[in-house]
């Protein structure tokens, strides 16, 4: 029980205290293509919280057996073993979809590059490597950053009428106010957490 | 005799041109499509990393060493691949690219590089190498889109810069280790949540004075 | 219209009413120097207000007092020692960040006084969150204040230590450490009651918020009255509900969308509190739930336009008792969405890229 309850912590602290965007603020590049449009939201989130949970699995193994031991020189070759993983997961999610579900692949393939190339998928993976120690750890760190960016992306979304608005001087109109309505909301996430994040 | 004369001609003419192309290429790449104060691309390593004057520094030459290169390189990078594969290949060429880079800069600023953290090698997925490694290469010739490209990481690196450096100074009050006398101190900026503060004032500003600027000088 | 509308300034009329009775109490606690806080703060929000409006070329409205409600209520969230200059940035940042940045009166997301306020506590906490004691009054000019007269607030001792000091009534009255205006817990209820009956405050969204963060005190700490009380007085609990969550700024629209807001602002209250230890819980709370408040509204409208298509069934009468709230459906769509003119030409540029051609 008490596991259970560490692991559902993970998952919560990777949501919310330790989001990717307003607390690490990885992807946000990513972040201002998605918002813009309020359809996709969903369809991308699952893309992205299934890609960083499957990659986060993977990485475990990864870790263990391929970049495992004291290897001083692994901090040299950990990005191509990485991005090579999320490759084979993008091509396989591909197929897969286009095999089984080709209505579905239609509307998603827009966005399914967008979700596993970008800064917090990838992100994840280095992040799982560093804070996790078991397999459903890693499972639920990973799911964790996937769900925190779709909630980052959601909680933009919503205002995104307002951001982009008339009424909002010519100056401030758009992504000066994006930048600046995620630094407040940035600020009050960082109330929850009394500690010096490390990356 | 009537062939040289239009040869002088054309050669007079096209020396201006050339001149108006060249202004207005680097016009649009560095200032109108700046990729940190208008587009938005690779902000997460500004926000974050970019506290001080020096960290900035290294932000600068590790994000120009890598994102140029790798463009280099994407850009014998056949169209006619399937758009699938030749995405992974620009991550994977990256992630290459990332092997003499992180050798050459570990050897040259070993500290600089562990202060970076993860974001160092994020740098391989920013999206500043997506979006220009999509469209650069096919749009218009190779010449002009390699000074794009050098052009907009210049434009990016001077605002990296000009941003660290303000944002040392008005969070800690020193710049270098020497105390600036400064009425107040804003710890607040150098904390993740002050960088995407900072940084839309800063883009709030850049576009107020664009406007000046034309209002002045149509 | 009907008569149950309520005009925009005769809402500011009656929170500017408990405004100043609380400045008043203020500065019979604090002497002089929270006078001087308030009278700055106030005179800081209104010029800022008025020339960012000049720079923005929009008409100056004369009975507009929403930039005194703002000064008065971050005035009163400060500490009586507060150095001027912070009262000055927050104000700075409240007019001019979170107000007019964001297309200023009536387009807000944030409240103002809310996201100043969390600006200044991060930015300058030493400043900010140390408080002088009741009947200490500090001299005019004492900007730089020894640590010796000033102390963390009654609040912060509760979360470190678990222990209550002070008695039942300095609680009811306010005579312990923390913020000028905020700990009045008899005057406060009073308020809320007058603002509720006057209708300026929403009492669904006031109601819920003060029974869930009450009762889960009540339970979570072993239903001891006196940490409830202590818990509910310092913090600024009362106050943040009434003059920062239930601002008719940036509350939500309709009826049922108040009720939902209500309970957000108190479970991320809850957890800021209990999770994070956080001082001011409610104002972090407030700043999160806003831009979800902006969201229910579209979500009770579209709603309202579901059951509105259905002619009979069991919805048929639910749709009657969501009408009511929704009568004046274009002016609330207005509201929320800031307005119609929405620019949706790319002001990012990003390059266009080239489509998928096949997988």
């Amino acid at each position: 029980m008490p596991y259970i309850l560490r692991l559902i912590t993970v998952a919560f602290v990777a949501v919310f205290a330790e989001n990717t965007i307003f607390a690490r603020a990885m992807g946000t590049s990513t972040l201002i293509i998605v918002s813009r449009s309020r359809k996709n939201i969903l369809g991308f989130g699952v893309c992205v919280s299934y890609i960083t949970s499957v990659t986060g699995v993977l990485s475990f193994f990864i870790d263990k057996y391929i970049l495992g031991g004291e290897n001083e020189l692994s901090y040299i070759y950990r990005p191509f073993v990485y991005i090579l993983t999320l490759g084979i997961v993008y091509v396989i999610t591909l197929l897969c979809l286009w095999k089984f579900f080709y209505k579905t692949f239609g509307n998603i393939k827009k966005y399914v590059h967008i979700s596993a190339f970008n800064c917090a998928v990838l992100g994840a993976m280095f992040l799982n490597s560093k804070y996790c120690t078991t397999l459903p750890e890693y499972f639920f760190h990973g799911l964790g950053i996937g769900l925190g960016f779709l909630f980052a992306v959601y909680m933009t979304a919503i205002v995104y009428d307002r951001l982009y608005s008339r009424e909002a001087p010519y100056c401030f109109r758009g992504y000066p106010l994006l930048l600046i309505y995620i630094g407040i909301l940035s600020m009050a996430f960082s109330g929850l957490i009394n500690y010096q994040l490390t990356y | 005799m009537l062939n040289d004369q239009t040869k002088l001609r054309s050669t007079n003419e096209a020396n201006p041109k050339m001149n108006n192309n060249f202004k207005s290429l680097v016009y649009n790449s560095a200032i109108k499509r700046n990729p940190i104060l208008v587009s938005g691309m690779a902000v997460a390593p500004v926000v974050v990393l970019a506290d001080t004057f020096m960290k900035s520094v290294s932000l600068v030459i590790t994000f120009s060493l890598l994102t140029v290169f790798t463009l280099l390189v994407s850009s014998f990078v056949s169209q006619k691949i399937v758009y699938t594969v030749r995405i992974i290949l620009y991550a994977l060429i990256g992630a290459l690219v990332y092997v003499p880079a992180a050798i050459f800069l570990n050897a040259v600023m070993p500290n600089e590089i562990v202060e970076m953290g993860v974001y160092f090698p994020l740098l391989i997925v920013n999206s500043f190498i997506i979006s220009y490694s999509e469209t650069a290469f096919f749009i218009e010739n190779k010449g002009n889109m390699i000074l794009d490209i050098l052009f907009s990481v210049l434009g990016y690196d001077i605002v990296v810069l000009i941003f660290g450096f303000v944002r040392e100074i008005i969070s800690t009050g020193e710049f270098n280790g020497k105390i600036i006398a400064m009425p107040m101190i804003f710890s607040g900026f150098s904390e993740t949540y002050g960088g995407f503060l900072l940084l839309g004032i800063f883009a709030a500003l850049f576009r107020g004075i664009i406007l000046l600027v034309q209002k002045i000088k149509p | 219209m009907s008569k149950n509308v309520k005009t925009e300034s005769s809402i500011q009329t009656d929170m500017l009413i408990v405004l100043i009775v609380l400045s008043a109490i203020a500065v019979y606690y604090y002497g002089t120097r929270a006078f001087a806080v308030l009278t700055l703060s106030s005179a800081v929000c209104i010029v800022t207000d008025v020339l960012c409006l000049k720079v923005r070329h929009k008409a100056v409205e004369k009975n507009d007092l929403s930039s005194l409600v703002t000064g008065l209520v971050i005035g009163l969230m400060m500490s009586a020692a507060v150095p001027y200059y912070v009262v000055v940035i927050a104000d700075l940042f409240a007019v001019v960040i979170a107000k007019h940045a964001f297309g200023g009166h009536g387009h807000e997301i944030f409240n103002s006084a809310a996201a100043a306020f969390l600006f200044v506590s991060m930015c300058f906490s030493n400043a900010v969150l140390m408080y002088p004691k009741p009947f200490d009054h500090l001299a005019l000019n004492s900007d730089t204040l020894s640590e010796a007269v000033l102390y963390q607030s009654m609040t912060k001792t509760v979360i470190l230590t678990d222990a209550t000091a002070g008695s039942v009534m300095d609680m009811l009255i306010g005579k312990f450490c923390g913020p000028m205006g905020t700990g009045f817990t008899v005057i406060l209820m009073t308020a809320a009651a007058f603002l509720m009956i006057r209708r300026s405050i929403s009492a669904i969204s006031f109601c819920t918020q003060a029974a869930v963060i009450a009762v889960f005190t009540y339970i979570y700490n072993g239903f001891s009255f006196k940490y409830t009380l202590s818990v509910l007085s310092g913090g600024m609990f009362i106050f943040g509900i009434i003059f920062l969550s239930c601002d008719y700024r940036n509350i939500p629209k309709t009826k049922s969308s108040r009720l939902i807001y209500g309970i957000i602002v108190a479970v991320l209250t809850i957890v800021f509190r209990v999770y994070a230890e956080a001082e001011n819980a409610i104002v972090y709370a407030v700043v999160i739930a806003a831009p979800l408040g902006i969201e229910l509204d579209r979500k009770a409208i579209s709603f309202a336009e579901i059951l509105s298509k259905e002619r009979s069934g069991i919805f048929s009468k639910l749709k009657r008792r969501f009408d009511k709230n929704l009568n004046h459906v274009d002016e609330t769509l207005t509201l929320i969405n800031g307005s119609d003119n929405v620019e949706r030409s790319d002001k990012i540029t990003i390059h266009k890229r080239s489509e998928p051609k096949d997988e």
